[in-house]
């Protein structure tokens, strides 16, 4: 499809044409005025050097001299453009090859001027002249002259130059600017039609990039960037609601055909514990769901310091009774740091990942919780013995509702790790997973904050 | 445990959610009046005289937080439950701050909703009351030295446990939920998961009942815990 360009092209074509035209007149210009100039000095230093044998003649051998040197000259066959004049006190002519006095020339020194000039030939012509004048004694004035046409020749040639190289310079910027602003046309173009199947849903839709590497590519790779971001999300959430819809679809089975199976069986009293059982997971289910909508909206305006090492202290109190009975050892070291940022959402952060190392770390292990100061920022560790996460996994169980080993039902929504990461996340902290050989790490780094060296351990 | 019989005021507009309370509270033996608008509940709540008021956040019209506002303003000190479905980190805070006594975020469960009435009307009057030493049963906790003893026997107290145990015994009689008792111990405005709770009691329970002793902490089940006095 082609279209004519935009206003907005069209405008930025004119402006490069404009500033084309600008510097080639300029430049033209300059050049012009040097070589006036360079022309301009020889003329004089000509005249000047003849004017100067005249005038020592003058002194020399006086002005009778001067004359018949002066129609010496004139007579000669023309081998110089010089032009003579020598006039007594009234401008009455003596020697020379001018007819007449020039009206231009009213005092002595160096002129340039148009003018008539009556040859002694009797013929008129109109040329341009560069002369001096001088007075020899009180009676006698000389003008020695060149004719400097060269002057106006380049003068003429300088006005057609530069209406011819404007000319070129034109159509060559405004082809250049309207295949410059196609391209950025074109671009949009690309861009809008590649917007419009990806709402049209083919999220995979993505906008070329040439690979030139100018601002276009720059551009497109942003945009293509925002449009994977938004196909990741919309990826993440449909198997997020599958997977909650699985999750809430679950317990609610179960409780319909127990109320159906006490029903047939006249028995109803026998089955209310376990409904309410399904229930109170249902709602637990529901609950962390919202906490996770709730945490992913966190704003950076609720944000307040936070002590950090005290929310971690007071975890590992919470939890130190649970890992005593199921026989894992729980230790907890807290260098004072605080962070700017939400409590209660900090709190869950550090709790959710005790909970998942304590849950998936078998009675004889270990958890390792630590809280300390790396380089400018504050590094929250959590290590435990349990089975670890494979690495090609590991992605995998930050997504919603996922639970790895799903033979095994323990409890809870299986959104820990995930509202976990999405706290770091508000908090501009990265979540990471490694090997704990055997185990699992958990690495949350917290970029500035503030602490000191003294650790306290728990 | 006989419970008093309650006068209630619900302010609630989904009129499901208002009837099951109502028919839930019948149950358990207490009156309940229901209002479906915050004008409504609050000219309610200033003509009657309740032992304790459950005020929905989302009202149409003057909103409960308005409401609470109002009751407040006018020297009204009847203890009140906020009820929320609204999403937000601070909305507790925010319930607290606007005079609510308690504030349970939808969905709940009626035991939930049940203690936290029980617990916020029977506070009241006791506010003021300067204790030094508190005696249930056979149970005797000194508030100021922050010990306990049972049959003269004393008890030793981690930090967390003695607050449970305070918190347990301020309740003596009363259903407390696992949540209330994550709240008001932990200072967690959400459920950090596992039986912790319950491990935390478990512990307690060992240190407080002694060979021969009646146990004194219950666990209800589908509700949470109830320190009888023994």
């Amino acid at each position: 499809m082609r279209r004519l360009p935009s206003t907005a092209a069209l405008r930025g074509a004119l402006w490069i044409t404009l500033i084309a035209l600008m510097a080639t007149g300029i430049a033209l210009t300059v050049q012009y005025g040097q070589t006036v100039r360079l022309l301009d000095t020889r003329a004089q230093a000509s005249v000047d050097d003849e004017m100067a044998g005249l005038v020592e003649r003058y002194q020399a051998d006086g002005p009778l001299a001067v004359a018949q040197a002066v129609s010496r000259a004139v007579g000669r066959p023309r081998v110089t453009d010089f032009i003579y004049l020598m006039t007594d006190a009234a401008g009455r002519p003596i020697a020379g090859n001018l007819a007449a006095w020039p009206g231009e020339i009213d005092r002595t020194g160096y002129r340039t001027f148009d003018t008539r000039i009556a040859t002694t030939r009797g013929t008129m012509i109109e040329r341009q002249v560069a002369a001096r004048t001088v007075l020899l004694g009180d009676d006698y004035r000389l003008l020695v002259g060149s004719l400097s046409d060269d002057r106006r020749l380049l003068h003429d040639r300088y006005v057609s130059a530069l209406i011819w190289s404007l000319l070129a310079t034109g159509a060559v910027g405004l082809l250049f600017g309207l295949w410059y602003s196609r391209r950025g046309l074109a671009f949009l173009d690309a861009a809008s039609a590649a917007g419009d199947r990806f709402r049209a849903g083919h999220l995979d839709e993505r906008l070329p990039v040439t690979g030139r590497g100018d601002e276009y590519d720059r551009l497109a790779a942003t945009l293509n960037h925002g449009f994977a971001e938004i196909e990741r999300l919309v990826d993440s959430l449909r198997t997020a609601t599958d997977a909650l819809a699985h999750d809430l679809k679950t317990p609610l089975t179960r409780i319909r055909s127990r109320i159906e199976l006490a029903t047939m069986q006249g028995d109803a009293d026998g089955v209310s514990a376990d409904i309410r059982d399904d229930l109170d997971a249902l709602l637990r289910t529901i609950d962390d769901t919202l906490r996770l909508a709730r945490a992913e909206t966190t704003m950076a305006s609720e944000f307040a310091p936070v002590d950090l090492a005290a929310i971690v202290r007071e975890a590992g109190e919470l939890f130190d009774p649970v890992a005593e009975d199921r026989g894992i050892a729980l230790t907890v070291t807290a260098a004072p740091a605080s962070v700017n940022g939400v409590r209660s959402l900090l709190g869950q952060l550090v709790a959710n990942l005790i909970d998942n190392a304590l849950k998936y770390t078998p009675a004889g292990g270990s958890v390792t919780v630590s809280l300390s100061q790396e380089g400018d920022g504050i590094r929250l560790r959590v290590a435990d013995t349990g089975p670890g996460i494979p690495v090609d996994q590991r992605d995998h169980v930050l997504t919603r509702f996922v639970r790895l080993d799903t033979s095994r039902q323990t409890d809870g929504s299986g959104l820990g790790l995930s509202i976990a990461q999405v706290a770091a996340r508000v908090h501009g902290a990265r979540l990471l997973l490694d090997d704990n050989r055997p185990g699992l790490i958990v690495t949350v780094h917290f970029a500035g904050g503030n602490g000191s060296e003294a650790a306290t351990s728990l | 445990m006989e419970r008093p019989a309650l006068k209630l005021l619900l302010i609630e507009d989904d009129a499901q959610t208002a009837d099951y309370v109502r028919r839930g509270l019948a149950e358990l033996g207490h009156a309940t009046d229901h209002a479906a608008t915050g004008v409504d509940g609050l000219t309610a709540a200033i003509v009657g005289r309740y032992d304790a008021i459950i005020l929905d956040r989302n009202l149409p019209g003057l909103d409960g937080l308005s409401v609470l506002k109002s009751l407040r303003a006018q020297g009204d000190r009847t203890p009140v439950l906020v009820l929320s479905a609204l999403g937000q980190v601070d909305d507790r805070i925010a319930g607290l701050r606007a005079g609510g006594d308690d504030y349970l975020p939808k969905p709940f469960s009626f035991g939930e909703l049940m203690a936290r009435i029980d617990a916020i009307s029977r506070r009241r009057g006791d506010e003021d009351i300067t204790e030094a030493v508190r005696q249930t049963g056979s149970l005797t906790l000194d508030l100021l030295a922050r010990t306990a003893t049972r049959n003269g026997r004393r008890i030793e107290l981690l930090n967390k446990e003695y607050q449970l145990l305070e918190y347990l015994t301020r309740h003596a009689g009363q259903v407390v939920t696992r949540t209330m008792l994550i709240e008001a111990i932990w200072d967690y405005s959400f459920d950090p998961g596992t039986n912790i709770v319950d491990v935390h009691v478990s512990r307690l329970r060992a240190k407080i009942d002694g060979d021969g002793e009646p146990p004194m902490i219950r666990t209800i089940r589908g509700a949470g815990y109830r320190l009888d006095a023994r």
